[in-house]
């Protein structure tokens, strides 16, 4: 590597070093919150809708659930409100029910999905096929 | 060889430079802002605080608007306090402990505002009711920094007056000095007991030839009077928000608002017929002496909605006696609370204070280079179109004369006079000075 890039890459893992000092606190998720911000995206008229907040401890069975309920909202125009405290199982447990409604359409039904804004791309790419509504809401 | 290749070498590092001094010192307003601010008010207190910490390790000049807007609905009283600390170290100023104190430091301040801002407000505000967020959705970003929560829930605001129960005059008690709001709709007076408006903000009274929406809000101040077909805003009542200070009504049928004052759809354009109500000329003035102009009127008889509207309610009491948002000040001449009449065309406005009149019979203003007058008759003020013609004082009651001794018939929509010409009644506003100076800040005051 050259001197110039040597001094670049010096003051870069100083600025990296420098952000690192700065309190960085995760934003927090709170139950309660998460279920206003989902209720505010489903319109008053839609008295029932299907909900599913997510458990990292019953992962065995929410996979399967997810996926009946994604068959249940598409069949009945329904709204579907994902949320959970752990941001990375909820988006593998939504891929994991995708993938056992591979192929079929979800025309009809809106997602509403609470996730952070990192994840907002990848859940929309896995969505894009599926003809569904999806309503992103970053959250944490 | 090494020389060329250090030149896109460097470059690439200061571009990675560049980003990494974004990313650190200066980043993009941060998406999950809104969840943080939401959860001060529905959270629980560990989350609060947490959420409190967060945006004050992320802070950025645009989350001061937000989280002002979010005191009123703090989860509890702590919050409500760490909150204000955190604002009054972020920006350095002290405007006192109450929510309200620093809505007014916020509006002389001008903050920036969030990129999310529209959003996050209107979440605060569906907080209050998530049948208003839907709708608020639909509403202009622009109008957000001037929206405010009155603090009544959606179960505490007053049902809507659909049915007015209309007495003849002779029918019903009412105290001489009783304030009363008339107008003439169909070929008939009709009087509204401002006290019984005061309970209901809006109220409906079905006519043959439409329907006339009175409204008088006590916080605001604003009175006024619209015309309305029978099946236009069906749902018209109460919003529970102001807009910079003016009461604002919402219809959940065409899921729009509406501002008291100027009868204009919220977030609408100029010159859209659809976001503008027609006008009706009223007046507040004593039963007595409505009663002696009109002694056929209807009159708004008792409580319309005896069985529906439960005054009991300890909110909307405190929402009647709040006086925390009429103590705001207001730039200009006048004191925030005192009321006007207001007048407003092509880009003039004009503000009369109501009482100061008392005792003059005519006074001459002048409105987008029209001559108008202000009549003044038994404590009530009208204001009529007159051009040219230079009313000099009353003859008999009703009656005016001009400089040329000719008579003019005052009624509620002109001065008529010889061969029948009339002189139209201008429809005015009556607010505080507060609002109205909100709404027209270059507005003159007549002297």
């Amino acid at each position: 590597m050259s001197k110039p890039i040597r001094f670049a890459g010096l003051i870069m893992l100083g600025l990296i070093a420098g952000c690192g000092d700065a309190p960085d606190p995760s934003p927090a998720y709170d139950s309660r919150t998460a279920f206003i911000l989902a209720g505010l995206e489903v319109p008053p008229e839609h008295r029932d809708f299907l909900f599913f907040d997510l458990d990292p401890a019953e992962s065995e069975a929410a996979a399967a659930n997810l996926a009946n309920g994604l068959r249940e909202a598409a069949s009945g125009d329904e709204y579907l409100v994902v949320l959970g405290p752990d941001a990375a199982f909820n988006r593998t447990t939504l891929n994991a029910a995708l993938a056992r409604q591979s192929g079929r359409s979800l025309a009809g039904m809106t997602l509403v999905y609470l996730g952070p804004a990192t994840h907002r791309d990848s859940v929309g790419n896995h969505l894009a096929d599926r003809e569904l509504s999806l309503r992103y809401v970053v959250y944490p | 060889m090494i020389r060329r290749s250090a030149q896109p070498r460097g470059a690439l590092a200061a571009l990675l430079l560049t980003g990494l001094l974004g990313a650190c010192g200066d980043a993009p307003e941060d998406p999950s802002l809104r969840g943080q601010v939401l959860t001060l008010g529905a959270g629980s207190a560990d989350a609060r605080a947490a959420a409190l910490a967060w945006i004050d390790a992320h802070w950025r000049p645009g989350y001061a608007a937000p989280l002002i807007d979010a005191l009123p609905f703090a989860g509890d009283a702590r919050t409500r306090g760490a909150m204000m600390d955190l604002l009054r170290r972020r920006s350095d100023a002290q405007p006192g402990n109450t929510p309200a104190d620093w809505q007014q430091w916020r509006r002389q301040a001008e903050l920036p505002l969030h990129p999310d801002y529209a959003r996050i407000k209107a979440s605060l505000l569906g907080l209050v009711d998530r049948h208003l967020y839907q709708d608020l959705r639909q509403v202009e970003p622009t109008v957000f920094q001037h929206l405010q929560w009155t603090g009544l829930r959606r179960t505490d605001r007053p049902e809507p007056a659909a049915q007015a129960g209309m007495a003849d005059a002779g029918d019903v008690t009412l105290q001489d000095d009783e304030l009363v709001i008339g107008l003439v709709m169909d070929g008939r007076a009709r009087a509204y007991p401002r006290r019984l408006l005061a309970d209901h903000i809006a109220l409906r009274d079905r006519t043959t030839a439409g329907d006339a929406l009175v409204i008088h809000d006590a916080l605001s101040g604003t009175t006024a009077a619209y015309r309305l077909r029978g099946d236009q805003l069906a749902d018209l009542r109460d919003s529970v928000f102001l807009f910079k200070g003016d009461t604002v009504l919402h219809d959940a049928g065409s899921a729009s608002f509406w501002r008291a004052l100027d009868g204009a759809r919220l977030g609408s354009g100029a010159g859209d017929d659809t976001g503008q109500l027609n006008t009706i000329a009223q007046v507040t003035t004593t039963w007595r002496a409505w009663r002696q102009l009109h002694p056929d009127s209807l009159v708004l008889a008792g409580d319309p909605d005896r069985t529906t509207f439960r005054r009991d309610k300890a909110a909307f009491r405190q929402y009647r006696a709040d006086r925390r948002l009429a103590r705001l000040t207001a730039p200009g001449p006048l004191a925030a609370g005192r009321t006007v009449l207001g007048m407003a065309e092509d880009g003039d406005a004009l503000a009369v204070v109501a009482d100061a009149t008392a005792g003059e019979a005519v006074k001459q203003v002048q409105l987008a280079g029209r001559t108008m007058s202000i009549l003044h008759t038994n404590r009530a003020l009208r204001v009529y179109d007159t051009g040219d013609i230079h009313l000099s004082g009353r003859g008999s009651p009703g009656i005016w004369r001009d400089g040329r001794d000719r008579r003019w018939r005052q009624t509620e929509s002109a001065l008529i006079g010889p061969g029948g010409r009339q002189l139209p009644r201008v429809p005015t506003r009556e607010t505080s000075w507060r609002v109205w100076h909100s709404a027209h800040p270059h507005s003159r005051v007549a002297p």
